[in-house]
């Protein structure tokens, strides 16, 4: 939740299968989409201000309460005064290649970058939200990136997520005589709070090594399990000199000292015994590692087993045919 | 940028389609032709906003709202908001007596719906429409703490279920309040409004409560609903609800019969059942703090050893009763080991100890124990370093011969 709206229960929206607001929702994006939006996004600039939007893809859990946005891609468009045309097969080609990969995700909504909300945003939500291909019969998703300031200078990017509530008589509410002056082309925006997740850790972890190679150097080279284990190792201990660096310098009787200090007193406070025990870790340890390489051993070759098995089965099949 | 109301279509065509939807409720025209006649043909003007307004308020009575379905009613009620603000510019929503908070008040459904009523208008549309013109509102608008209290007034009167609006509603509350310009007086009355909805007592609301009081001081009532509140809950250790704002509410209350029993609970003292007074729960609170001086007898006694006998451990008459104690306090979660039936052993991995702020000795000496257990663990960091060094280079010359 952002510091300038509320979010409370999730607004009714005008898509059929949306289900009534009985909750708050959320939405979580996972790091490598938001890398992608990232990336597309600031083309924007390049272009005299062009607008740049993209169809962000996901799950959405089954109450319509919290979306999770796993990837996304560029839509191409082009906007001339009050009107804009979107390159709706580049969208369908694009989207029914990702389902190809990933048949379990599905559009979830929008992305674009603009300073205000106006009738052009609403056009492109209008078309989010319904046809095939699109999130139809469930509501859209619009994500907003922020990152020009009012004189066009690049900042620290904002996300803002929105969720088209309906305004007037949506097409659910359609009865018989209506003389309807024209269908739902109106939304309130409503804003959603949104987080960014790391999804996995070996994300986290081929992030880490990412991070702490130089970005000089030509190759990366990949450590094995026991150096990682040491370089955690190592890391754990730096940890642990800077906390008593602090705990040094400032332990006081404040009330976020006192947190520390219960955080660590109810946590540290007894040690499993065998940490002191060297020569019985060393054993632990060095079991724990033949274990490891007995298991490694047995599943290549059980996997050897049934590759073999695989070939006679086809040379066997091949014999027959002939 | 907070909600915003995009619509395509003109002013004159929104109006008439609110007339058609309330028409469509009351089965006759007579809206539409009232609302016609303040605009000229052909054109978008209108003759007589002021009277335009009075006249969609009297159209959009709550009788004829309620006629809406569930999902009828929030669209509609949001044109309605579209149509005020363009007709009476956007100060008409900044207005904590716009008659658009009585409609919605009067609509909120006064029983629980049953499961069969799919239709009928329920709280949490309510509260999203209230949620929604909170939301339009500028930052510093003082009608947004009017909308805060008309949503705790919504969610009292209609039983709807805290833990939906919690954490939502529990995070950015004070901030909220005090970007809309709440006196302090202000935003303690709107917390503890808030807090006191919460009647499962829940571990989230202490915590909320803790960072509330760390930057908010305690009055007598004030600590007396804290104390109310911690001991009710069913978290046991609540020893992290003491910082220096309630230390110090404490110390200057020591009188309050309440307060002493709170003083005895934390530190760790079995609280006797006919003490406890005001209507609290006196044997859950005395089990409770069983649990607790459990706890403050592991944490004295773990420097020196972590395996104790059945017979050393207080508190417990048999050892079937005592096993009874330790399993309910390890599911509480202040501390945690093993049971050995067999030997009659309890061995202690870790426990809660109970740090409260205003006792500066024993958070000195406290203090002191954490440093060494942190010395304690970084040397043995440093063994296991050299285990998995010489483990790595036995592999490696395992490999190479």
């Amino acid at each position: 939740m952002s510091d300038s709206f509320m979010h409370l229960v999730r607004p009714n929206v005008s898509a059929p299968a949306a289900g009534s607001a009985n909750g708050p929702a959320n939405i979580k994006i996972h790091a490598p989409a938001l890398f992608q939006i990232l990336e597309i996004i600031p083309k924007q600039a390049l272009d005299s201000n062009k607008r740049i939007i993209g169809t962000l893809l996901g799950i959405r859990s089954e109450d319509g309460l919290e979306f999770e946005i796993r990837d996304a891609f560029m839509v191409p468009c082009d906007e001339t005064g009050d009107s804009i045309s979107i390159e709706d097969q580049t969208h369908k080609s694009l989207y029914q290649l990702y389902k190809k990969a990933h048949p379990k995700e599905s559009v979830l909504g929008w992305f674009g970058s603009s300073d205000v909300l106006d009738g052009t945003t609403l056009l492109i939500h209008d078309f989010y939200s319904k046809g095939s291909d699109r999130a139809f019969p469930h509501p859209a998703i619009y994500l907003n990136v922020d990152y020009l300031t009012k004189n066009n200078e690049i900042t620290a990017p904002k996300f803002n997520t929105y969720i088209g509530a309906a305004v007037g008589k949506g097409p659910s509410g359609v009865q018989v005589g209506w003389k309807a002056p024209n269908t739902t082309n109106s939304y309130i925006f409503t804003p959603i709070p949104n987080q960014v997740i790391n999804s996995t850790v070996t994300e986290k972890i081929s992030f880490n090594m990412l991070k702490n190679q130089s970005i000089n150097k030509n190759a990366i080279t990949l450590s094995s399990d026991m150096s990682y284990l040491s370089d955690q190792l190592d890391a754990v201990t730096a940890n642990i000199d800077n906390l008593l660096q602090y705990i040094d310098a400032n332990a006081g009787s404040s009330d976020k000292d006192l947190d520390l200090l219960r955080l660590l007193s109810n946590n540290l406070l007894s040690k499993p015994q065998i940490l002191t025990d060297l020569d019985k870790l060393e054993t632990h340890f060095r079991d724990h590692n033949q274990d490891v390489i007995m298991i490694e051993y047995l599943t290549k070759a059980v996997k050897e087993q049934i590759e073999l098995s695989a070939r006679l089965t086809a040379s066997a099949e091949a014999d027959k045919k002939y | 940028m907070a909600s915003v109301i995009v619509v395509e279509n003109d002013l004159k065509d929104s109006a008439r389609e609110y007339a058609q939807i309330i028409d469509a409720a009351n089965q006759n025209k007579e809206f539409s032709e009232s609302l016609g006649k303040f605009f000229k043909d052909g054109s978008d003007e209108i003759s007589n906003k002021s009277e335009l307004i009075d006249e969609l308020y009297k159209g959009s009575s709550t009788g004829v709202l309620s006629k809406l379905t569930d999902k009828e009613f929030e669209p509609t009620f949001n044109l309605l908001v579209y149509l005020v603000g363009e007709i009476a510019g956007k100060q008409a929503w900044d207005d904590s007596k716009s008659p658009l908070f009585q409609i919605l008040l009067d609509t909120n459904p006064k029983q629980k719906l049953s499961l069969r009523d799919r239709k009928s208008i329920k709280t949490s549309t309510i509260l999203s429409a209230f949620n929604t013109i909170f939301n339009l509102l500028p930052q510093t608008s003082r009608t947004r703490l009017t909308i805060l209290h008309q949503i705790l007034n919504v969610v009292e009167t209609s039983n709807f279920d805290y833990s939906i609006i919690e954490k939502n509603f529990g995070s950015n509350l004070v901030q909220c309040a005090t970007a809309a310009q709440a006196t302090d007086a202000e935003v303690k009355e709107l917390f503890w409004k808030f807090v006191n909805l919460d009647t499962k007592y829940t571990e989230k609301s202490l915590h909320s409560i803790k960072k509330f009081t760390q930057s908010h001081s305690l009055n007598v009532e004030e600590l007396k609903s804290l104390i109310k509140f911690a001991l009710s809950s069913e978290t046991v250790d609540i020893s992290f609800l003491v910082n220096n704002n309630v230390a110090s509410a404490l110390a200057a209350n020591t009188n309050e019969p309440l307060v002493s029993i709170f003083k005895q609970y934390i530190t760790g003292e079995v609280v006797e059942q006919s003490k406890i007074q005001d209507g609290l729960p006196a044997e859950f609170i005395h089990n409770k703090s069983r649990i607790l001086s459990l706890a403050r007898f592991f944490s004295q006694a773990s420097q020196s050893k972590i395996v104790f006998q059945y017979s050393e451990i207080p508190n417990g008459d048999s050892a079937y009763e005592l096993e009874s104690l330790l399993v309910t306090a390890i599911k509480t979660g202040v501390f945690e080991g093993k049971l050995n039936q067999l030997a009659q052993t309890f061995t202690l991995s870790r426990v809660n100890k109970l740090i409260v702020a205003g006792n500066d000795q024993q958070n000195a000496e406290s203090w002191k124990d954490a440093k060494q257990a942190l010395i304690d663990w970084k040397t043995s960091l440093t063994n296991i370093k050299d285990i998995v060094k010489s483990s790595r280079e036995n592999i490696v010359n395992a490999g190479s011969n």
